[in-house]
């Protein structure tokens, strides 16, 4: 059986669809039992969501110009 | 061909024709806004529907509707004339960045889903990749920054997810996670101190998972787009996002339950 502490260790995984049928079964045998690892998910996704809604970084002036030049160059 | 706004321009058969001819029939339509040119000229409005012989492999009809479709159309009309298969036009050079990459990718839509393509997000990928190059160059040039094959190696000392003083000896939570709200993201977004917190546990995070979770999450690209850009292996990638997001996530839990 899953321990909390390894479950915690598996979510990236979990959350990235990359876990074979058997391991996914097994967290999700977890997470059904367990509301605290329930909310840690939780927490998890809602941490994503969060980085998802930061707004980019405006482009420095100086990478900007090299991306224009890149741009005219490869026109050519 | 018609010139509307946006234009429309057709050549061959029409899906309806081709059926009533009784030709097994691939149909693949691409929307503009799954091709970069389209994207970055804010142009979406639009698709490319390419139809052909499954037996024969070969184009038998373009409808494409689009503001430049009378310039798009060209390419179709000669493949049709000629007898170009369907691969062929698919692998063929189209420059990256215009209109004509779009019959490209139309022709890849035959055998692969749109989605999966990389026209949405290449303009991405493709300046990441060229802000990464540089990243490196400059690394190379300063001796004093990070090296940059940072981003590849993994932290030397043992990071877990969650700090093992949150488990009792069994491995189970001692203090157990709190819920939070279904809102909390947005309205955390509203406090300009939360925004300044988020931004300096990313800074904070080591390069490589600082560059992994920035593409991933934030800028949302693919994992396989990410490791092509930062020429890191799947595996490494995900431990990187891992720790990256369970650091990210302890600063959140830490500033949403203050005393």
């Amino acid at each position: 059986m899953l321990t909390c502490q390894e479950l915690t260790e598996l979510v990236t995984d979990y959350l990235e669809n990359r876990m074979s049928f058997m391991d996914r079964l097994r967290f999700r045998v977890h997470i059904g039992m367990c509301r605290h690892c329930r909310a840690y998910l939780d927490q998890m996704r809602k941490t994503i969501r969060t980085l998802g809604e930061l707004s980019a970084e405006p482009i420095p002036p100086a990478i900007r110009d090299e991306l224009l030049a890149r741009f005219r160059d490869w026109k050519r | 061909m018609t010139l509307t706004d946006p234009q429309v321009a057709s050549v061959g058969l029409s899906e309806q024709e081709a059926r009533t001819k009784g030709i097994d029939l691939m149909v693949s339509k691409l929307p503009l806004s799954y091709v970069p040119r389209a994207l970055a000229a804010r142009e979406t409005r639009g698709f490319i529907k390419l139809i052909a012989d499954r037996r024969m492999n070969r184009l038998v009809g373009a409808h494409i509707l689009g503001t430049e479709a009378g310039e798009m159309i060209q390419e179709p009309t000669l493949a049709i004339t000629h007898g170009i298969k369907v691969d062929d036009l698919a692998a063929a050079f189209h420059p990256y960045l215009t209109l004509a990459e779009g019959i490209k990718l139309a022709a890849q839509t035959f055998t692969k889903d749109v989605k999966k393509l990389q026209g949405r997000s290449g303009l991405k990928t493709w300046i990441f990749s060229i802000l990464t190059n540089r990243a490196k160059t400059r690394g190379r040039r300063d001796k004093r920054s990070v090296p940059f094959s940072v981003l590849s190696g993994l932290d030397p000392e043992d990071e877990p997810a969650v700090h093992r003083s949150r488990f009792t000896s069994s491995g189970g939570w001692a203090p157990p996670p709190e819920r939070w709200d279904e809102d909390t993201p947005e309205r955390l977004l509203l406090g300009s101190e939360t925004r300044a917190l988020i931004d300096h546990a990313i800074a904070e995070l080591p390069a490589g998972q600082r560059a992994v979770i920035t593409l991933r999450d934030i800028e949302g690209l693919d994992l396989a787009e990410i490791c092509n850009i930062l020429e890191i292996s799947g595996t490494n990638q995900r431990v990187l996002l891992h720790r990256a997001r369970a650091k990210i996530r302890s600063a959140l839990e830490q500033h949403l339950h203050r005393p």
